[in-house]
């Protein structure tokens, strides 16, 4: 829906955000590949160095460790947020008032402050809430702390993605289920097909870039998570938590080494122009798909 | 399974969806209610056998106010920024045809998609390069940096949804481009102007990450960072940290509450629409 | 395909309610084993509704459906071995036309044998002339070729009744002639029951074995389309029924010099004579005549009128004239070769076996084709 009229003039209304995203967005991304391949000392740049600090962080077992623990979260927390999201898209799918305000409900944790939500959990979580202990009690597992343990901090890292995301997968999961028109499941109905066969051979293939999609967004914000180690676990204990967006956070602005932060951060950004790539070529499948 | 037990389940479950989605706001919000020796007592209580607004006294005491005053300033500066330049960039895309358009439809979508975290260091070099560490200005850029894609991206599909005759017809009647757009085009993209400012309300009023990164003095902190420093400064006394929590919730959830519409419109229009 | 006959369908007492809103009001209709039946009414008038009811798409406040001999009130549409064609045809936008065609007979419980669903897919595609799209997606084929695999997949299953909802009303009106051609062969063949909603009374004319009209979810009438032209119940089913609208005056019987007239307003048109008009004397009536029932220019018992035309439009192979008399207004049809022009007042004719009379209170019919209604 474009109109031929006028067309010459739409960089005098682009400009002014053409701008600021190059300033705030793309020379930082420039300069930080810059910054990656110096040494840089309390934010004095120092000699060229080629790829040392690559070098560096990549072969550090902290940065590595890292690494996996993201990989780790993002799998985890992806798979339980699609599927608990996709579960309340299911479950909430109708105009009754019920849904419509259990649909308001379930959003409330995404739309709080991610630093606020995690204190909450983080409270509960705690010793000194109490509720921790009762469930231990209540489990028979002795006195212990949910935060201090490795594993159980690690679920507890989890349930924040889970307790705050799965809320935004549904809302894209259910824009998508109201897509798909009710005359199509009436009439796979009246073909004789049963709820679950008409789930699986009309509702997932049609929602299958939906699907994708929401994948995709997730995984990136998973895999780039920095409040909710930071406040809920401070990447503890003893690293078991400690996420790639958090280390480079800790090396950045505590250890100050710009250089091997900066270098982290552009690993990190490759990873997620791949991902924006893969989200990218699933809006052209589906362009193909709706226009061929 | 008669009717009304599947009615009972379907109630069960939605209660236990609810719980599970509110019961760490409930219990924060409880928390904050109750006095410091209630908190420590073992084991818990539910409710707050004496309610006391001391914890909230505390905290409005030791620089709250000021907190939320800069939080405020910074969220309103960063809407009316991104609306002003994200309400003329988006006119282009919704109705012109020019080269380079799909590659700038393509820019929006990547920055719109890369997480704010792994941006942070390369920004902060620069900002810092420039002197604005540690200003709202150098603050209130990068959030429009950051969340003006999402507007163009909600503003152009609700240009788009307009009917093009009535600025066909304001063009034939002698308005000017530009004047079609302010006196046309904007008064009709109400619904899209409200759903782009919650989304940049939300997240200049909830971000934390990139503020932390940006503002080292007490005196320009906002809200969350003010929270974030209760972190260090209280430890262990929740108390004044959750009313602190509790007080930076409750205008989100207000605004999210009665405009809810508007923000779902662009939750999934910024996200769906490809 | 098969040689059995379809399904007996029974509504008893069916009602549906939306809030206040009465969609159906206690239905009683039976259609025969293979009989083909349309529901013909105006939208909202509760067609729709009885069919979504017949295929189990909506449940019923009160009363029961049956099929055969089966009462499936509260079985679910999956389980009532019948096929549907959608208005928006709803195919399967994922699937080819080929899976298309299979999904009915991969839903059912009793799955059959991939290559056995493959030959009846086939068969039913080549019976309709769409083999050559097997493989094609249902945007990449024209809007007839969509309708047909619509009716395809309704097919494949050899359903013992067929719904129909208004499956012909997105096709331009030159293929919606030839489908309408189509379906009643295809029908002949089947011999199953088919149960056709549509606003189009050309539609339900040409197709059907009888009609059933509605009005604000109540059932009017339900005959064979001779019957409901010839003997509609009241004047809005007279009126619905025939391409234009019919000619209708209010007035009141009168006797005249001893002759029974009809008056109207300052309109007077003598009756004739023989017609049952004299019972009716005093009476509040409104007198229909369909444009096709005015003639021009012929003498005889008939009732006239003299009228002034107004305006002309041309139509074919005839003239559509609409002719002022007093208050009343009539649209009649002149072959083209007669010069008729606006301004000209013309005597027309209106030969008793045309006229109707409806009581003006209920719209009930009093005399229909010059008959006294309920007189056989």
């Amino acid at each position: 829906m474009t109109t031929a009229l006028a067309g010459r003039g739409a960089y005098r209304y682009l400009l002014p955000a053409l701008l600021l995203e190059a300033l705030l967005v793309f020379v930082p991304l420039g300069s930080s590949m810059y910054y990656s391949l110096h040494k840089v000392r309390f934010f004095q740049l120092q000699e060229f160095q080629w790829f040392q600090n690559y070098l560096d962080v990549l072969t550090h077992p902290v940065f590595v460790n890292a690494i996996l623990v993201t990989v780790a979260f993002s799998v985890t927390a992806l798979i339980l947020t699609f599927a608990v999201g996709f579960a309340l898209a299911l479950f909430l799918n109708h105009d009754h008032l019920y849904s419509t305000i259990l649909r308001t409900v379930v959003l409330v944790p995404y739309v709080i402050a991610m630093l606020v939500g995690s204190m909450l959990l983080k409270w509960i979580f705690s010793t000194e809430s109490g509720l921790a202990t009762l469930a231990y009690d209540y489990f028979g597992l002795g006195r212990g702390s949910i935060l201090a343990d490795p594993r159980h901090a690690f679920a507890a890292l989890v349930a924040n993605g889970v307790w705050r995301d799965s809320a935004f997968a549904m809302v894209l999961l259910l824009a998508g289920l109201r897509s798909i028109p009710p005359t199509l499941i009436a009439a796979a109905r009246i073909d004789g097909a049963r709820p679950f066969f008409i789930f699986r051979e009309i509702v997932v293939p049609l929602l299958g870039p939906i699907m994708l999609i929401t994948m995709v967004r997730l995984l990136l914000h998973f895999a780039n998570v920095l409040t909710f180690p930071l406040i809920l676990t401070g990447g503890g204990p003893n690293g078991a938590t400690e996420t790639v967006a958090l280390r480079i956070f800790r090396v950045g602005f505590e250890d100050y080494d710009l250089g091997r932060a900066n270098a982290m951060a552009v690993i990190l950004c490759i990873f997620n122009i791949a991902a924006v790539s893969l989200l990218f070529g699933i809006f052209r499948w589906r362009a193909r798909r709706a226009h061929a | 399974m008669p009717r009304s037990a599947r009615l009972l389940m379907r109630a069960l479950v939605s209660l236990a969806i609810a719980g599970a989605a509110l019961f760490p706001i409930l219990f924060g919000l409880a928390t904050s209610l109750k006095p410091s020796a209630e908190i420590a007592a073992y084991p818990p209580t539910l409710l707050p056998a004496a309610p006391t607004l001391a914890h909230y006294r505390e905290i409005f005491a030791s620089g709250t106010l000021g907190y939320v005053w800069n939080s405020l300033f910074v969220s309103v500066a960063t809407v009316v920024l991104c609306l002003g330049v994200g309400a003329l960039a988006a006119y282009p895309l919704a109705r012109f045809r020019f080269r380079g358009k799909s590659a700038i439809m393509v820019l929006i979508v990547v920055v719109m998609s890369v997480p704010v975290a792994s941006l942070l260091i390369p920004t902060y070099t620069l900002v810092a390069d420039v002197g604005l560490v540690n200003t709202h200005l150098g603050l209130i850029l990068v959030y429009s940096a950051y969340q003006l894609p999402i507007v163009i991206w909600i503003l152009a599909a609700y240009y788009q949804s307009l009917p093009e005759e009535l600025e066909w017809s304001a063009l034939i009647d002698g308005y000017s481009r530009l004047e079609t757009l302010w006196k046309i085009v904007l008064p009709l993209a109400r619904p899209g102007m409200i759903a782009a400012t919650l989304f940049v309300v939300t997240f200049a009023w909830n971000d934390f990450v990139v503020a932390v990164t940006l503002l080292s003095s007490e005196e320009k902190r906002t809200l969350p960072i003010g929270i974030y420093n209760f972190l260090g400064f209280y430890g262990r006394e929740w108390g004044p940290l959750l009313a602190s929590a509790m007080v930076a919730t409750l205008p989100i959830l207000v605004l999210f509450v009665f405009l809810q519409r508007y923000f779902l419109a662009g939750m999934t229009g910024g996200s769906v629409k490809g | 395909m098969t040689t059995e006959v379809g399904a007996p369908i029974e509504f008893r007492g069916v009602s549906k309610h939306y809030g206040q809103t009465v969609a159906l009001a206690s239905l009683d209709l039976r259609i025969e084993a293979g009989e083909f039946v349309s529901l013909l009414g105006p939208s909202g008038s509760g067609k729709t509704t009885t069919l979504n009811i017949l295929a189990g798409l909506l449940a019923p406040d009160a009363g029961t459906v049956t099929i055969g001999d089966c009462d499936v009130t509260h079985v679910g549409p999956d389980r009532r071995d019948i096929a549907m064609v959608f208005q928006s045809y709803a195919l399967y936008p994922h699937m080819t036309i080929a899976e298309n065609l299979a999904f009915p007979l991969r839903a059912r419980r009793r799955r059959q044998p991939a290559d056995a669903i493959a030959t009846k897919v086939r068969a039913v595609a080549d019976t309709l002339g769409i083999g050559h799209l097997l493989e094609r997606y249902p945007r990449e084929v024209s809007g007839g070729q969509q309708q047909r695999v619509a009716l395809g997949r309704a097919m494949v299953r050899d359903p013992k009744v067929f719904l129909l909802d208004e499956p012909l009303s997105n096709l331009d009106a030159r293929l919606r002639l030839r489908m309408r051609h189509d379906l009643k062969a295809l029908h002949q063949r089947l011999r199953s029951t088919a149960v056709y909603v549509t606003h189009d009374q050309g539609e339900a004319m040409s197709l059907s074995d009888r009609i059933a009209i509605y009005r604000s979810g109540v059932l009017q009438q339900f005959a064979s389309p001779i019957e409901i032209d010839r003997r509609p119940v009241n004047s809005f089913v007279a009126n619905f029924m025939g391409e234009r609208e019919m000619n209708m005056v209010t007035g009141e019987i009168a006797e005249d010099a001893g002759r029974a007239v009809f008056r109207g307003g300052a309109l007077t048109i003598a009756l004739d004579p023989a017609g049952p008009w004299t019972r009716l004397l005093g009476r509040k009536v409104t007198l229909g005549i369909r444009p096709e029932g005015v003639r021009v220019g012929e003498a005889g018992e008939s009732a006239t009128v003299d009228a002034r035309v107004r305006l002309i439009e041309h139509a074919g192979a005839e003239q559509i004239f609409f002719a002022e008399a007093g208050a009343a207004e009539f649209c009649g049809r002149v072959a083209t070769d007669v010069a008729v022009r606006a301004g000209d007042t013309l005597r027309l004719t209106l030969p008793r076996r045309e006229l109707y009379l409806f009581d003006t209170d209920s719209g009930a019919t009093l005399v229909h084709a010059g008959e006294p209604a309920g007189s056989p």
